[in-house]
C-alpha cells in the first residue's frame, strides 16, 4: 500500500464516523478539522484562536487528525527515513505534487496532504507529548502546501500593522524580525504573526494572520514585560517562550491587513529607530530562501509568488533601535501614510 | 571558458527583480546575487545566448573592449559552472536577438554569495530537538 492509502485507512479508523470537529476560516477559506479527541482539538486549535468559524458543509479543506494514546489505534506505517543523517526538525518524505508527506522526528508527528482531494492528514504518538511550540504553529507543512494551491504563499516573517494596513519584517534569524514583530505587538499594534504569515498579491498586497502564537528568547523577557506575562511554558529556560495573543488581547490580533510595506530589519544598537530604501532584490533574497528552506516544496513557482508580492510593495531598511516604543511608532507612522 | 550554458534546473531557481537576478541554489542551499552587467549575462544564459553572442552584445554597444569583457564574462561562466548553478549546454538554441545591455561602461559583473540558509536548513527554527528518533506509532514503543 502507498503511504495515502495507508494514512487514509489510519486516520478513518482512528477518528472514526464521530469526530471532533473544529471548522476554522483560514486565510479566507474555510477548514474543517476532524479531531479523534477534544484533548487534541484544544491542543492544536489554540494558535487559531482569533480566527472565526465557519460552515463545515464544503470546507475547502479537510483535516484529520489523531493521536494514538487518545484513539488507542496506530499511526499509519512509515516509509524508511529517506535521510537519517539529516536535521531534525523535519524529514520531506514525499514531494510528489499534488502529494505531500513531512515527519518530524523530535516531536513525532507526521503531515500529509494531498491536494487534489483537498484532504490533509496529521498524526502525533501522544498529545500529551505535543511540544508547545508544535501547539503554537499547528498543521505547519499541511496549510503551506494547500495554500499555495489557492494562490496564497505561507512565507517566513513576522507581521504587524494598525487598522490601516500593516507591514512584514523579513529576515533570517538573529536580524531583528521577531524583536521588531514584538515590539509592535507590546506597544499595542495588531499583531499578524511572528513567524510564518500568509500573504497574498492579488487583488491587493495582502497578509493573511494564520497563528496568534509568538515567541520570546528567555533573554528577551525584560524587554516585554506583557508578553512575558503571557508566556506558557515560563518554567523551560532551554528552548524559546511561547506565548498566544489572543489568549489575552484578542482584539490585538488582525485576521488579515492590507500589506504596505516590506521592512528589512537591521539591529543598530542606536535608540532611535530609522527608515532607508531598500531594493525588491534585497527583500526578495530576505525573505524567499529562507521560506523556501524551511518549507520545501513547488520552490521555483514559490520563489515567482514571493517576487510578484515585492514587485507590488515597497521594501525598506528598518534600521532598528533599542527604544522599542520608538521603533513601534516609525512603523505605525509608515502604515498610516500608505507607504504604497 | 567559452560556448552554450544553461541554468542548472530544477535544482537553480532564480528571479530577475528591479534588474537585479537572485538565484538560489536548492541542493547546496546556498544563493547569489547578480547586478548590473552580471544580471544581464545570467538573463542571456537563461535565454540561450552563447557566450560569443553575449560579448559581442556589449562590444556592439560601445561598454568596452573585447578582450577585457570577454574574459569578465568567461570568469563569470566559471564561477557560475563551480557553483553549480550553470551547466554547459552545447545543443542548446540561441535566442532570436539579445537585448542591448544598458550602461555607459562596461562594470566588471560580481557574483555575491550568502551561505547563511546552511544554519537553517541544519537547526530547527524554534530551538534544537532532542534526539528522540524517528517517528512512531504507540504499537512501537
Amino acid at each position: 500500500m502507498t503511504l495515502l492509502e495507508n494514512v487514509e485507512r489510519a486516520g478513518a479508523a482512528a477518528v472514526g464516523s464521530n469526530p471532533v470537529v473544529r471548522s476554522i476560516l483560514i486565510a479566507g477559506r474555510c477548514v474543517r478539522f476532524e479531531f479523534g479527541g477534544e484533548a487534541l482539538a484544544d491542543c492544536l486549535t489554540r494558535a487559531f484562536a482569533h480566527l472565526p468559524t465557519c460552515p463545515d458543509a464544503s470546507p475547502a479543506l479537510t483535516v484529520v487528525a489523531w493521536d494514538s494514546t487518545t484513539t488507542g489505534a496506530p499511526g499509519p506505517p512509515l516509509p524508511p527515513d529517506p535521510d537519517p543523517d539529516g536535521p531534525m526538525w523535519r524529514r520531506v518524505l514525499v514531494d510528489e505534487p499534488p502529494l505531500h508527506a513531512v515527519a518530524k522526528p523530535g516531536p513525532g508527528t507526521l503531515s500529509v496532504v494531498d491536494r487534489s482531494s483537498a484532504r490533509a492528514w496529521y498524526w502525533c504518538a501522544d498529545v500529551a507529548a505535543v511540544p508547545v511550540w508544535e501547539q503554537g504553529t499547528p498543521f505547519l507543512h499541511v496549510l503551506h502546501h494547500w495554500l499555495s494551491s489557492a494562490g496564497m504563499q505561507l512565507v517566513h516573517a513576522g507581521a504587524a500593522g494598525v487598522a490601516g494596513g500593516g507591514v512584514l519584517f523579513v529576515g533570517k534569524s538573529g536580524s531583528g524580525k521577531s524583536t521588531s514583530t514584538l515590539a509592535c505587538v507590546e506597544a499595542g499594534m495588531r499583531y499578524a504573526g511572528d513567524d510564518y504569515v500568509v500573504v497574498a498579491s492579488e487583488p491587493v498586497p495582502t497578509v493573511h494572520a494564520l497563528y496568534s502564537s509568538g515567541k520570546l528568547d528567555p533573554n528577551q523577557m525584560e524587554r516585554f514585560p506583557e508578553l512575558a506575562s503571557w508566556v506558557v511554558n515560563p518554567e523551560v529556560d532551554d528552548e524559546k517562550h511561547v506565548f498566544f495573543v489572543a489568549d489575552h488581547a484578542p482584539d490585538r490580533v488582525a485576521t488579515s491587513f492590507e500589506l504596505r510595506a516590506v521592512l528589512l530589519p537591521r539591529v543598530t544598537g542606536e535608540p532611535v529607530t530609522g527608515l532607508r530604501p531598500a531594493s525588491a532584490a534585497a527583500a526578495l533574497a530576505a525573505l524567499a530562501p529562507s521560506t523556501i528552506f524551511q518549507m520545501p516544496g513547488a520552490a521555483a513557482d514559490e520563489l515567482a509568488a514571493i517576487a510578484a508580492l515585492l514587485r507590488a510593495v515597497p521594501a525598506r531598511v528598518l534600521d532598528a533601535g533599542t527604544d522599542l516604543g520608538d521603533l513601534a511608532a516609525v512603523v505605525t507612522d509608515l502604515v498610516m501614510a500608505g507607504a504604497r | 571558458m567559452r560556448g552554450r550554458f544553461r541554468v542548472n534546473g530544477p535544482n537553480v531557481i532564480n528571479e530577475v527583480i528591479d534588474g537585479e537576478a537572485v538565484i538560489i541554489n536548492l541542493a547546496s542551499g546556498d544563493y547569489f546575487s547578480l547586478r548590473g552587467s552580471g544580471s544581464y549575462i545570467w538573463q542571456a544564459i537563461d535565454a540561450g545566448a552563447d557566450t560569443t553572442a553575449i560579448v559581442d552584445a556589449f562590444t556592439a554597444a560601445g561598454l568596452g573592449d573585447e578582450t577585457e569583457i570577454g574574459g569578465a564574462v568567461e570568469g563569470l561562466v566559471a564561477q557560475l559552472m563551480a557553483e553549480g548553478l550553470v551547466v554547459a549546454d552545447a545543443d542548446g538554441s540561441s535566442p532570436t536577438a539579445l537585448a542591448p545591455p544598458d550602461g555607459a561602461s562596461f562594470e566588471p559583473p560580481a557574483l555575491e554569495k550568502f551561505t547563511d540558509m546552511q544554519d537553517l536548513i541544519l537547526l530547527d527554527p524554534v530551538h534544537e530537538v532532542d534526539e528522540r528518533g524517528w517517528p512512531h506509532s504507540t504499537d512501537q514503543h
